[in-house]
C-alpha cells in the first residue's frame, strides 16, 4: 500500500512552476520527510496530498488511489498546515467541538487526554496560547481524528527548540501508538535523522531523492583523498557533491565500491547527505522504475 | 465517537446543532449578533414612533375628515405633518443602506477572512469537503438574513401605513425601497455579492470596501435606469386626478396648442409676473389664455406590487447567480 502517489504531478502558477513532473511512490507506514530549500514546492505538494490544490497537470493519489480533497481523503488524512492555522477568537474547548463538527472521525477522550497531558486549560482562548501550545492544540486536533496518513507542513518551524522538541515528541509517540503514515515538511535538517525513515528531497520544483533513510546511508560514502587523484575518481564513480582543498578532498559518493589506493572511506550521516544534495541541485538519486532498493544502487 | 465525557442529556430546547450548521453558528453568530441588534434597534424605533404616529393618526381626525390630502383634512394634516413629516422623509433614506451593510459586514468576511489569515487550510481538511462548507454556509446565512430583513420589512410597512394616502410608496429612494419585497431581495443580493467579492479578492477589508462600492454601483443606477422600463407611464393631463399624488412622478411638462413641448425659456416666461408685477399671476388663466395645456407622467400606486416583484425577483435571480459563482470558483481553484 502506498501513503502517496504521484505521476508526473505539476502544478503552475501563471507562468511559475512550482512542482514539475513529480512522480513518487511513497509507502504506507513511514515517516516521511520532504525536504528542500524554499520555494522548492514542498508546500505545494503538501497542499496537492491533501486536496487544498488541484494539479495543473498529472495525478496524485493518497491511501491507494483516493482522491485528495474527496470525502473518503478528508476524512483519512489529518493536516497540520504551515503555522498550525486555529482560530485565534475560539476557546480550545470550542476548537474541539468546531473539529468534532467538522470531522467524520472524531475521538473526544483522545485529544482532552493529550491537551491534558500539556496541561492546556481547555478554557483559555487559542490566539492566547504560547506558540508551542498553539501549534501542540492543532496536532492533537489532527491526532484526535485517527488519521491514516498525517501530513505536516513545517509543524515546527517557528517554535523554539524545546517546543520543537516536545512537538516531535508527540508526534513521534503518537506514530509509534497508532502506527500512522506521517509526511511532514522540514527546514530543521539537524533532527531529521532521529523522526524520519524516508526521505524525499525536493529542489527547483523536481524530486531529487526519494528513498529509505538507511539505504540511503549505505548507499552514500564520504571519501577523503588527495585532491590531485580528485578528478580520476570523479570520473569513474558518482559524486554527488565535492568539498575540494589544497591538499585533502572530500567527496559525497553514491556507491557502496570500495574507495580506491590513498582514499578513505567514512559512513556518511543524513545531515551531511541531504545537505550536499541540497548544495548540488543537479545530482538526484531516484528510485528505478521496478523497486526502491535498486535505485540507489544502480546506474 | 466516544462519550466517556458525560453529557447533560440535551433539553428539547434549544435543539442542538451539529456538524456544519453548528460551525456556520458558531463562526459568524457575532455577525448576527450585530445584525439582530441594529435591526432589532430601529425596529423598536419604528414601533414606539409607529405607535405614536397611529394613535395621533386618528387622534387628529385623519381618518375620518374624508381625503386625507384634501381641504377638509387640511388642518389636522399639517399638524401631523409638523409632527411626523422629518421622520417620514428620512428614516427610509437611511434605512434603505441596511442591505448593503448586511452584505459588508457579513458576506464579504465569510471567505475572505478564513482566505487572509490562512485558516481555510484547517477548516476545509478536516473531513466536509470546502463545497459542502460553503453551501451549507451560505444556505444557512442567506436564509436567516432573508428572514430578517422580511421581518424588518414588514415591520416598517405596518410603521409606514399612514402615509401611504399621503404620499404613497411609489416614490424611488422613499419607502418604496424598504417595503415590499425589493429590501429583502437587496440584502440576499448584497449578502451574496458581498461573499463572492470576498472569495475573489481575499482581503477581509478590501473585500468589504468592495462589497458596499459594487452595491451602490449596481443599485443606484437599476433604481435610475431599469426600473423605469418596468412599465411604461401613464401620461395624463395634470390636475387633481386622484391616483397622483401617491404615484412615481415621472415628468411633467407643457405642450403648446399643437402638441409640441414648450422649450425651457418659453416654460421660463410662462413662470414671469406680469410688467406691472404687482396683480397675482392667475396661472390657469395664462394657460388658458395660451392655449397652452400642462402634462405629467406617472406610475400609479397600483403598480407597486407588479414593480416590486420583477425587481425583487431579479435580485434574488442575480444573488443565486452569484452564490453559484462562488460555489464554483471556490471548488475549481487551487488555494
Amino acid at each position: 500500500m502506498n501513503a502517496i502517489e504521484t505521476r508526473n504531478l505539476g502544478k503552475r502558477y501563471g507562468r511559475t512552476w512550482a512542482l514539475r513532473d513529480c512522480s513518487l511512490a511513497i509507502p504506507a507506514g513511514r515517516v516521511v520527510a520532504l525536504v528542500g530549500p524554499n520555494g522548492a514546492g514542498k508546500t505545494t505538494l503538501l497542499h496537492m496530498a491533501v486536496g487544498l490544490t488541484a494539479p495543473s497537470t498529472g495525478t496524485i493519489s493518497v491511501l491507494d488511489g483516493t482522491l485528495p480533497g474527496s470525502n473518503d481523503a478528508l476524512s483519512r488524512v489529518g493536516f497540520v498546515a504551515q503555522d498550525t492555522p486555529l482560530y485565534p477568537q475560539l476557546t480550545v474547548a470550542d476548537t474541539l467541538r468546531l473539529v468534532r463538527n467538522l470531522s467524520s472521525r472524531w475521538d473526544e477522550d483522545n485529544a482532552r487526554a493529550r491537551l491534558a497531558a500539556l496541561d492546556i486549560d481547555l478554557r483559555h482562548r487559542v490566539g492566547k496560547l504560547s506558540g508551542g501550545q498553539h501549534a501542540q492544540v492543532a496536532l492533537a486536533v489532527a491526532l484526535a481524528r485517527h488519521p491514516e496518513l498525517l501530513v505536516l507542513d513545517e509543524p515546527a518551524a517557528r517554535l523554539d527548540p524545546l517546543a520543537r522538541h516536545d512537538f516531535m515528541a508527540a508526534l513521534m509517540a503518537a506514530v509509534a501508538e497508532d502506527g500512522i503514515s506521517v509526511l511532514f515538511s522540514s527546514h530543521v535538517i539537524s533532527e531529521l535523522e532521529k523522526v524520519c525513515d524516508y526521505l524525499v528531497v525536493l529542489a527547483r520544483g523536481k524530486v531529487q531523492v526519494v528513498g529509505d533513510v538507511e539505504e540511503l546511508l549505505d548507499t552514500h560514502q564520504m571519501w577523503t583523498g588527495p585532491s590531485a587523484t580528485a578528478d580520476a575518481v570523479t570520473t569513474t564513480t558518482p559524486v554527488v557533491s565535492a568539498r575540494p582543498g589544497d591538499r585533502q578532498t572530500s567527496l559525497l559518493v553514491r556507491t557502496n565500491a570500495v574507495p580506491p589506493p590513498g582514499w578513505r572511506t567514512e559512513d556518511t550521516h543524513l545531515e551531511e547527505l541531504v545537505l550536499s544534495y541540497l548544495r548540488a541541485p543537479d545530482a538526484s538519486a531516484l528510485p528505478g522504475p521496478t523497486a526502491n532498493s535498486a535505485a540507489a544502487v544502480a546506474s | 465517537m466516544s462519550a466517556a465525557t458525560v453529557q447533560p442529556r440535551a433539553a428539547w430546547w434549544p435543539p442542538e446543532l451539529r456538524g456544519l450548521p453548528w460551525v456556520t453558528w458558531r463562526q459568524h453568530r457575532v455577525a448576527l449578533a450585530g445584525i439582530v441588534a441594529l435591526l432589532g434597534g430601529l425596529g423598536v424605533l419604528l414601533l414606539v414612533n409607529g405607535l405614536a404616529m397611529h394613535s395621533d393618526y386618528t387622534k387628529l381626525g385623519l381618518n375620518s375628515c374624508g381625503n386625507v390630502i384634501g381641504p377638509a383634512c387640511q388642518e389636522p394634516f399639517t399638524v401631523f405633518h409638523r409632527r411626523y413629516g422629518t421622520w417620514v422623509s428620512y428614516l427610509p433614506r437611511i434605512m434603505e443602506f441596511i442591505p448593503a451593510l448586511i452584505g459588508v459586514f457579513l458576506g464579504a468576511p465569510l471567505v475572505a477572512r478564513e482566505l487572509e489569515s490562512g485558516t481555510f487550510r484547517f477548516a476545509w481538511t478536516q473531513g466536509r469537503s470546502r463545497v459542502q462548507w460553503i453551501v451549507t454556509k451560505l444556505a444557512l446565512l442567506a436564509t436567516l438574513v432573508t428572514i430578517l430583513a422580511l421581518a424588518f420589512s414588514f415591520l416598517f410597512s405596518w410603521w409606514y401605513q399612514p402615509w401611504l394616502a399621503i404620499a404613497g410608496r411609489m416614490q424611488p429612494g422613499d419607502a418604496y425601497e424598504v417595503t415590499g419585497l425589493v429590501f429583502t431581495a437587496r440584502t440576499l443580493f448584497g449578502f451574496m455579492l458581498g461573499a463572492l467579492l470576498g472569495t475573489l479578492i481575499r482581503r477581509t477589508v478590501p473585500a468589504m470596501a468592495a462589497t458596499a462600492a459594487a452595491w451602490l454601483a449596481v443599485v443606484w443606477p437599476s433604481v435610475i435606469y431599469l426600473r423605469p422600463l418596468i412599465e411604461k407611464p401613464i401620461t395624463a393631463r395634470a390636475g387633481p386626478k386622484s391616483d397622483i399624488p401617491t404615484s412615481w412622478q415621472v415628468d411633467t411638462w407643457f405642450e403648446n396648442a399643437a402638441g409640441h413641448r414648450l422649450s425651457q425659456s418659453q416654460v421660463f416666461n410662462l413662470f414671469t409676473p406680469s410688467s406691472n408685477g404687482a396683480e397675482p399671476i392667475d396661472f390657469g388663466a395664462r394657460l388658458a389664455k395660451l392655449h397652452y395645456t400642462d402634462w405629467v407622467s406617472y406610475q400609479p400606486a397600483s403598480r407597486f406590487w407588479h414593480f416590486q416583484t420583477i425587481e425583487a425577483s431579479t435580485y434574488v435571480v442575480v444573488a443565486l447567480l452569484l452564490a453559484v459563482g462562488t460555489v464554483l470558483w471556490l471548488r475549481r481553484r487551487a488555494v
